[in-house]
């Protein structure tokens, strides 16, 4: 009996402290999803010729260059109160539109979990353009975690892009 | 009188020695049957019997073990009752009822301070009170503290749990409820709850795209957590009055206190988040509330095996 039960005791410890799931199956960090949208048919759309820019990255880089893009994530600054992002989209015939895409928000500390870490949270409180291509940005959802869920609509004016079926 | 029963058996010897077909035996061969038969049904000699007494009225005494209740049933006349509380009698004495008060176990469970000192960066311990009524169930309380450190490797943070109480109330039912209390196979179920502090400190946050890279805290967190059980294990007693048992633990949380920086990562008596399988070992020291019964038990059973 003794015998028995020290081996089930010791198989037991064993597959006990080998069976623990240390995956992230969330983002490790909060990033507000973005997904672009034609204004005159409310559809997700993809949109070729995507150049992203943070006005204040430093050295000016680049997110995304002359891309086809139908939603993007858009990093948002967690030692500031607010991010622009400059959205240029390329013509056919070689010319260029910008706008500026400027975000409002409050960031606080969260733990998420320990496989996924700690970050900032964000919490959206406005979101503004300009308007030469785009016609609106609209928060679908404030609150900006690790979790993948769409937090902005970017409407378009262009109708000639292709909306995703 | 004799006359007459050898004229009979004369008959029926002639009538059974007849062929079957009927035709009649002729003379010889019938004197030859007569002579047989006489000479074969001699009168016997007289057989002398021993008179015996009957015993049905004597009453034999009791056997021993049987109750006065019994006895007292055979003699008031209600045999069929007797026999069956007989029956139920010598099922009592196969497995020993056991008083409802057999004893009280004071356990401690320190399996996680030797993961700890192997490495684990959190432990619970806790003190358990076991009441063995019946040698079947057993109510338990247990009492303990939870504390955590932990950096994680590759990870941009460190928790740190405070020592923080526990407490689990349940029950324990013992299947081996027939055999001595020295081995126990025990299934439970169990309440827990905890009150807690922790604090995420040293979290590390950098942006590649912004190059930004800052230093931040989530300090003063506080929580409160209630959870179940479901339990199984074996408890064998190792020397004297010192047991040893082990229990694998199906926890799930019910409810919990959801803070906005984010839930707790340990919570003590519970443990971490990730898996619903806990481990818990613990040495006990047992006190027989009735030390002549235990071994009375003891030597009963014995005797039955």
């Amino acid at each position: 009996m003794k015998v028995f039960f020290y081996t089930i005791a010791f198989t037991l410890t064993l597959l006990l402290t080998g069976c623990n799931d240390n995956s992230c199956y969330d983002n490790g960090s909060s990033l507000p999803l973005v997904r672009f949208y034609m204004s005159s048919k409310d559809a997700n759309v993809s949109v070729s010729g995507v150049t992203l820019k943070g006005i204040g990255a430093p050295g000016d880089s680049i997110y995304a260059s002359n891309e086809t893009l139908n939603e993007a994530y858009l990093p948002l600054r967690a030692t500031q109160k607010s991010t622009q992002w400059a959205i240029t989209l390329n013509g056919t015939g070689g010319t260029t539109v910008n706008d500026t895409i400027t975000l409002d928000y409050n960031t606080a500390p969260f733990f998420a979990s320990a496989e996924c870490g700690a970050m900032f949270t964000f919490d959206l409180t406005r979101a503004e353009c300009t308007h030469n291509i785009i016609d609106s940005v609209v928060i679908i959802r404030k609150d900006v975690t690790n979790v993948k869920a769409e937090n902005l609509r970017i409407y378009f004016r262009n109708n000639d892009m292709q909306p995703i079926e | 009188m004799n006359k007459i029963i050898y004229t009979t058996m004369i008959v029926l010897i002639a009538l059974t020695t007849m062929p079957c077909n009927g035709a009649p035996l002729d003379a010889d061969s019938l004197k030859r049957n007569l002579a047989d038969s006489i000479s074969t049904t001699q009168p016997a000699k007289r057989r002398f019997i021993t008179p015996v007494t009957a015993k049905t009225n004597v009453v034999l005494p009791p056997g021993k073990d049987v109750s006065d209740e019994i006895i007292e049933q055979y003699i008031t006349g209600d045999t069929a009752k007797a026999l069956i509380e007989a029956k139920r009698d010598s099922l009592r004495k196969a497995y020993t009822h056991y008083p409802r008060l057999n004893d009280l176990a004071i356990g401690f469970n320190f399996i996680d301070l030797v993961l700890a000192a192997a490495g684990q960066k959190h432990f619970n311990v806790d003190l358990s009170l076991t009441l063995n009524m019946w040698n079947r169930l057993q109510p338990v309380i247990e009492l303990g503290i939870g504390k955590a450190k932990s950096t994680p490797d590759d990870m941009n943070f460190t928790y740190n749990g405070k020592i923080s109480p526990f407490a689990r109330l349940g029950v324990n039912y013992n299947f081996m409820f027939k055999n001595n209390p020295n081995f126990q196979a025990l299934v439970g179920a169990r309440l827990g709850g905890s009150i807690f502090k922790y604090d995420i400190t040293n979290i590390q946050h950098s942006n590649g795209y912004w190059g930004e890279s800052t230093t931040t805290s989530i300090p003063q967190q506080s929580s409160q957590a209630l959870w179940y059980e479901i339990v199984g294990g074996l408890k064998v007693k190792i020397l004297r009055n010192f047991s040893l048992g082990w229990f694998v633990k199906f926890h799930n949380l019910i409810s919990e206190k959801k803070n906005e920086a984010g839930q707790a990562w340990f919570i003590p008596g519970y443990g971490t988040r990730n898996g619903s399988l806990a481990f818990s070992f613990s040495a006990y020291y047992t006190l027989p509330f009735h030390q002549k019964t235990t071994q009375e038990t003891e030597t009963s059973i014995a005797e039955v095996k």
